[in-house]
């Protein structure tokens, strides 16, 4: 296993140098200029081709393509981000300041997402073809149907305004707050966040236990009598989570582009509004060390989501 | 089934941890963590861009203007009267030649760390807006301040016409005539830097010093304490501030407009911009006080003159006739602005009368472009950057109206970055954009319509000789009769040249929590905080 751990690692290098260097080439095709857009005609006075001459030769930016990206790769191989181009700040501590925020509203989405979706889906599963597994059905299919930032204003209005229960936006009250005001801050996105995830994964849940269920060694189970709770516990359920832990583990990424709209509507500043403010303001810096992360974390998710079937799935060797 | 409860464990383990890593810290001490935050005498205020930093020198962007004046202060700004009001400097004059200004600074300001302000630290960040080597924006401005020339090509290190002649007094020696220069201290306001602190840093780029980040020393009355997240910042009451003031802190975040309306309503905020969209709503909820002024900036279509494309001024007025303005006012924006028939559209006594005014009416548009042979198949391209509602509702009636009177027009989406490109390559026929205070002196109009300054704040490229003889005229003369004849003559060129077509002057709308007091709107939008040092809690 430890070879094959190695063995794919090395591969991941591979794939990320690849998607490093497309990556660099798309942003510059993107069309638009920081340097342009930083030294706006609007305000700005004075000989501005010079300036803006100026700050491309103090970004790197008036080397050619292939000379700016072997620079950018040498930085980061040393651990070196670069620099934000609207803010000058290092891009690692800028991404490492918004990572807590995303971690926190993720962590606790997925947390609720399978704490709601699994146990709904199984249930379905159970009671095939019966109220609840039509009851699940459609709400499953509301989740994954309604667009969250319409959920997500829905609930600002209805829970913030008109309720006045919780919080329309933020990560904290203003001047900080103690444990209880974060979470009260983190009860909408995440809750909503978190049925949004819910939607597919009572889907999943309920296919997967519905697969198990039909298969010949549950029906050995039953006919030796064990109980019908040690049966669906023991034996159905542990076979059904190994595509689970797939599709859990491949998800997290899709989670962090699902935060973005999330994160921009509920005021949190968390990776997907750096990103999405990266974007607009070409901020190549910020959105190669974003982009790369996502990389990785897709990479790390896959391998993990391998290591994990072969944790509980003693059949798979790898 | 182990490792799945395992996994939850261990994110849940996560999860709180960071949740309690957040908000704890520093500011964890003075409350139990519930309402809108922090002690009794705390305000939170809206930025509707995220803020850069504390850097005066870099082109500005409105919330970097905002904060500014929290933690720095200048020598002059516009009041709430659009006039221009003492700040760091108590009085001024200018000689009756226009070519030196004297600045008479107050004696009892300190920076907040203590060390004495003084016309030396003037000279000091004057000279840094002056050399472009600064990375500074402003190097424009003062290309007419003697000696500055000297600066730009290297053969001096300061700027001879920056003078203290004793810590009080500061003089701009001019090699031309400038009587309306104080208005170009005031678009944007030009913070003042600390000498002590700032002459430590090296010159070159110093505009994008991590210095401006995070900011040691300031000298308005709310000076940065830290950064919460970066689009949230926390301000203390400077202790060294020449005033009593009457709040600690102040917190200033980012929020787009509808979570601001959302705060506002809620009570989590204490000061928001408000778009007039909006402006119904906000008069509805209980304890929200609506500010309301008229504005000074236009809303304005800017086309590329060089392009050729209309050329010929028939054609520009014809596109007057043919938009609707006062229907665009209502619709759009609620009714909350006016409609003005030139750029620089105050003070009273340079607004002639007799101008005309382009009122609705297609026909007169339709002879025009006949008279001035018009091709009905010429594309014209209506450029905005999407995402302001009465932005987009305007481009789309005038569209729409443009149309109407033969006019190929259709809009053009454009991300704001690829806008700056289109600018400098003066490629657009009708861009919106809004900008500028044109009411405090006409002098207001010279960055965006004489020869000079294309390549810069003149982004439509125009360039009439008659109306540069004049404008030049008007900042060399100090009598005002006399200065009120020029401009009657230039603002007669403006109106019927149209050289920019204005649509219309938003009012400038803001809104506060009425436990917020002592707030008085600026109707310069980016000079919302200019008196914050009169702001206090109570209700």
């Amino acid at each position: 296993m430890v070879a094959y751990v190695v063995r794919r690692l090395l591969v991941s290098a591979v794939v990320l140098v690849g998607i490093s260097m497309l990556l660099f080439t798309l942003l510059q095709l993107m069309p638009g200029d920081p340097v342009e857009m930083m030294i706006d005609p609007m305000s700005f006075s004075g000989d501005r081709a010079a300036a803006i001459a100026r700050r491309r030769e103090q970004l790197g930016l008036d080397a050619s393509l292939p000379i700016q990206y072997v620079r950018w790769a040498g930085e980061f191989l040393q651990g070196n981000l670069g620099f934000s181009y609207s803010t000058s700040r290092p891009v690692a501590e800028v991404m490492v300041e918004r990572l807590g925020p995303t971690v926190r509203l993720m962590g606790t989405a997925l947390v609720i997402g399978l704490l709601a979706g699994i146990p709904v889906g199984i249930l379905a599963a159970l009671r095939r073809n019966t109220l609840v597994d039509y009851g699940a059905a459609a709400l499953s299919l509301v989740a994954i149907s309604v667009p969250s930032f319409f959920v997500a204003l829905l609930g600002i209005y209805v829970f913030g305004l008109k309720l006045d229960w919780l919080p329309t936006g933020g990560m904290n009250s203003v001047g900080g707050g103690g444990l209880v005001d974060s979470l009260r801050h983190l009860v909408l996105p995440a809750g909503i966040l978190g049925l949004a995830l819910a939607g597919p994964y009572v889907r999943y849940a309920r296919a997967a236990m519905l697969e198990v269920l039909g298969q010949d060694f549950l029906t050995t189970a039953r006919s030796k009598g064990l109980s019908r709770r040690r049966v669906v516990g023991r034996h159905a359920l542990h076979n059904a989570l190994i595509p689970l832990v797939t599709v859990v583990a491949i998800q997290i990424p899709v989670l962090f582009a699902g935060a973005v709209v999330v994160e921009q509507v509920f005021a949190w500043p968390g990776m997907g509004r750096l990103a999405l403010e990266a974007v607009l303001a070409r901020d190549y810096p910020i959105l190669l060390g974003f982009v790369m992360a996502i990389a990785v974390l897709v990479l790390l998710c896959n391998l993990l989501a391998d290591v994990a079937y072969a944790v509980i799935d003693p059949r798979i060797r790898l | 089934m182990a490792l799945s409860k395992a996994a939850i464990a261990a994110l849940s383990v996560l999860v709180l941890a960071t949740a309690c890593s957040g908000g704890g810290g520093t500011t964890g001490d003075d409350d139990g963590g519930d309402g809108d935050g922090g002690n009794s005498r705390d305000a939170a205020v809206q930025l509707y861009q995220p803020p850069r930093g504390f850097s005066p020198l870099l082109a500005p962007i409105g919330p970097d203007q905002l904060i500014a004046q929290l933690h720095w202060d200048a020598l002059v700004s516009v009041t709430a009267g659009s006039e221009y009001g003492p700040r760091l400097a108590e009085s001024w004059e200018v000689s009756p030649d226009g070519t030196t200004w004297t600045f008479h600074l107050r004696d009892d300001v300190v920076w907040s760390d203590g060390e004495p302000f003084t016309a030396d630290d003037v000279v000091f960040t004057y000279n840094l807006y002056a050399n472009p080597a600064t990375g500074s924006a402003y190097a424009g401005k003062f290309a007419t301040v003697s000696g500055a020339a000297a600066l730009a090509d290297g053969s001096a290190d300061t700027v001879a016409g920056f003078q203290a002649p004793d810590d009080t007094t500061f003089v701009i020696q001019l090699d031309q005539p400038n009587v309306a220069l104080i208005d170009e201290l005031v678009q944007p306001t030009l913070a003042v830097l600390p000498e002590h602190v700032v002459g430590e840093l090296p010159v070159d780029g110093l505009a994008e010093n991590p210095f401006f980040r995070e900011p040691t020393v300031g000298i308005g009355p709310y000076v940065f304490q830290r950064w919460v997240t970066d689009d949230q910042i926390e301000f203390h009451a400077n202790p060294e501030y020449r005033t009593e003031l009457g709040l600690d802190r102040v917190f200033a975040q980012h929020l787009t407009t509808d979570a601001a309306m959302a705060q506002l309503e809620t009570g989590e905020i204490d000061f928001a911009q408000v778009a007039a969209p909006d402006v119904g709503r906000v008069e509805g909820i209980d304890g929200v006080t609506l500010h309301r002024a008229e504005g000074a900036g236009v809303m304005a279509l800017h086309t590329a003159h060089d392009s050729g494309k209309l050329a010929d001024p028939r054609v520009r007025q014809a596109i007057m006739y043919a938009i609707d303005r006062e229907a665009i006012v209502e619709e759009a924006l609620a009714g909350e602005a006016q409609v003005v028939d030139t750029l620089a559209h105050g003070p009273d006594w340079a607004v002639p009368d007799g101008l005309t005014h382009y009122g609705h009416d297609p026909d007169k548009a339709r002879e025009l472009l006949a008279e001035a042979g018009w091709d009905p198949a010429t594309e014209v391209r209506i450029e905005v950057v999407p995402g302001q509602r009465d932005r987009d509702t305007t481009v789309t009636i005038v569209a729409a109206q443009l149309q109407e009177v033969g006019i190929n027009a259709r809009v053009q989406n454009y991300q704001a970055a690829e806008l700056s490109a289109s600018l400098a390559d003066r490629d657009f026929d009708l861009l919106i954009s809004s900008y500028g205070l044109f009411t405090m002196d006409p002098a207001s109009m010279n960055s965006r319509l004489t020869c000079a300054t294309i390549g810069g704040p003149n982004i439509s490229g125009y360039c009439n000789e008659e109306l540069d003889r004049l404008l030049a005229e008007g900042i060399a003369t100090s009598d005002q009769a006399e200065r009120e004849r020029i401009y009657a003559e230039a603002q007669r060129i403006v109106n019927e040249q149209v050289p920019i077509f204005v649509l219309y002057v938003p009012n400038t709308l803001a809104a506060t929590n009425d436990r917020l007091q002592g707030f008085e709107l600026n109707p310069s939008a980016v000079d919302a905080f200019w008196n914050a040092a009169d702001w206090s809690l109570g209700g």
